[in-house]
């Protein structure tokens, strides 16, 4: 089923790829190059994730946030707070992030594992 | 016309003469790990400021304090920026009094004047703590800056929006901009006035941005052996101190910046210009508010000068050095596993959490 979000648009233009959630610090390790990060909120620490991430989205926080301001810094397209509805978008789902507008979509290509074996 | 600047932050090696450097790998491998638990935790401890009930009444006073200045007609930044510096420098000045006495031992030798400092020790940091969300972050309700944010759109609308109805519109704006998850939806909110104002409001954001993450710059010629290991970095900046004093001169202590190190090696985009930044804003004032446009545009500056400072001493220096080797000091003298409840409630920021601890525990 496709999922359409809305939070704000905090740093401008689209990315796309499967939602790599990061819930504690292992996770972080295994966040892979396109990868769309998805978390409650973000830290300037998580300087290298940026560095990889297709696009940014959070439940939390505005443009004047930290996820909002490294996104800006790293040119990746970000939408913040879009509140607790975030949690429905589950890891390996196809996330399109659209910074523009402040819409997050899932949609119909398949969910796909972290080794790309579609699920 | 401004003056009301954030306090000064003293070289840190100031800090650091006090501190002895035995104690520094452990201060920094602990701070380090606060500040990534801090976000891997963020929503708990956010939950937790929301609902402290040992600062129910600043909590609600400061939500109060900012949206009200912010819902004004007659919104005067000039007064809303004095007002939040005698509480900015009121926090800030009882938290540097206790940060000396830590570093003065001046805290009594019995576990009764140990628990006493300790309680408000906890009480004027979870105040902090709260000043820090609302500064920060839009976690919370009201961000500081939601007044000066809701100046800027009430200058920038388009001109038919009309007298009457222009500061209702700037604040529901405003709120939505900056603390969404709070912002209540009317029936007839306009979503393209507010992607119209994001439009203008990104550019002198993205200025902004790169002054708060001036560490990515600052440290991108750090010697390659410092990012080999923390342990390293720490000893790099006890042995070669001259090579850090640019930014012990603005009250950082180096190895806090771990992350940013990392985040260093890769090239920067180039930076934008003032003028450049702010022109989408100027350009789209509405006849009449020029002034009280670049007015706000001042107070904007200030107010991320707090921000800058708030991040320096708390995350990057003195509070961070003087707060780890306090909690070192402190967990020396307990007993697991009350040392190991202690250091999870007090590295997570949930101040009266390892008070608790502490009352609980006889060899404090």
């Amino acid at each position: 089923m496709n999922t359409e979000l809305s939070g704000i648009g905090a740093s401008p233009g689209i990315g796309k790829g499967l939602a790599h959630w990061i819930r504690s610090a292992e996770d972080v390790e295994a966040f892979s190059v396109g990868e769309v990060l998805l978390a409650a909120m973000t830290s300037p620490d998580w300087g290298e994730v940026f560095q990889k991430a297709a696009g940014v989205v959070t439940e939390q926080g505005g443009m004047l946030c930290h996820a909002a301001i490294v996104a800006r810094e790293e040119g990746i397209p970000a939408v913040v707070g879009v509140g607790e509805d975030l949690q429905n978008i589950a890891d390996g789902t196809f996330v399109i992030v659209n910074g523009d507008d402040g819409v997050v979509s899932t949609s119909n290509q398949p969910k796909e594992s972290r080794n790309g074996k579609k699920e | 016309m401004i003056a009301l600047t954030p306090p000064s932050l003293a070289n840190i090696k100031i800090t650091l003469a006090d501190i002895p450097h035995t104690a520094l790998p452990w201060i920094a491998e602990k701070h380090v790990q606060y500040l990534d638990d801090r976000i891997h935790k963020i929503g708990p401890l956010t939950e937790y400021l929301k609902s402290c009930n040992e600062v129910e009444k600043e909590r609600n006073e400061f939500v109060e304090f900012v949206d009200q200045h912010a819902r004004r007609e007659d919104l005067v930044l000039g007064d809303y920026l004095a007002e939040y510096t005698t509480k900015f420098a009121g926090v800030r000045t009882e938290v540097d009094r206790q940060c000396d006495a830590i570093l003065q031992a001046d805290i009594g030798s019995t576990r009764d004047s140990r628990l006493t400092f300790w309680e408000a020790f906890a009480y004027i940091n979870e105040v902090d703590s709260l000043h820090g969300m609302f500064l920060t972050s839009g976690r919370w309700y009201v961000n500081v800056m939601l007044p000066v944010i809701k100046e800027l759109v009430y200058c920038t609308l388009p001109k038919s929006v009309g007298t009457s109805e222009r500061s209702a519109i700037a604040y529901d704006i405003s709120r939505h901009v900056v603390t969404p998850q709070f912002a209540k939806p009317t029936s007839n909110y306009d979503i393209a006035l507010e992607r119209r104002f994001v439009g203008l409001l990104i550019p002198i954001l993205t200025y902004y941005d790169r002054k708060l993450l001036f560490l990515f710059e600052a440290l991108a010629n750090t010697p390659e052996e410092a990012g080999k290991s923390l342990d390293e970095f720490v000893r790099l900046v006890n042995d070669q101190p001259n090579s850090f004093d640019s930014l012990f001169d603005m009250g950082i202590y180096p190895p806090f910046a771990w992350h940013e190190l990392h985040s260093s090696r890769r090239p920067r985009r180039a930076s934008v210009s003032y003028d450049s930044a702010v022109a989408p804003l100027l350009e789209s004032v509405t006849s009449g508010f020029e002034e009280r446009l670049d007015s706000a545009l001042k107070f904007l500056s200030v107010f991320k000068d707090y921000e800058l400072n708030y991040n320096n001493y708390n995350y990057k220096g003195r509070f961070g050095l003087i707060s780890k080797y306090f909690y070192r000091q402190t967990s020396d003298r307990l007993s697991s596993p009350n040392r190991e409840a202690f250091l999870d409630a007090i590295l997570g920021d949930r101040f009266f959490e390892a008070l608790e601890v502490l009352r609980a525990a006889p060899e404090l």
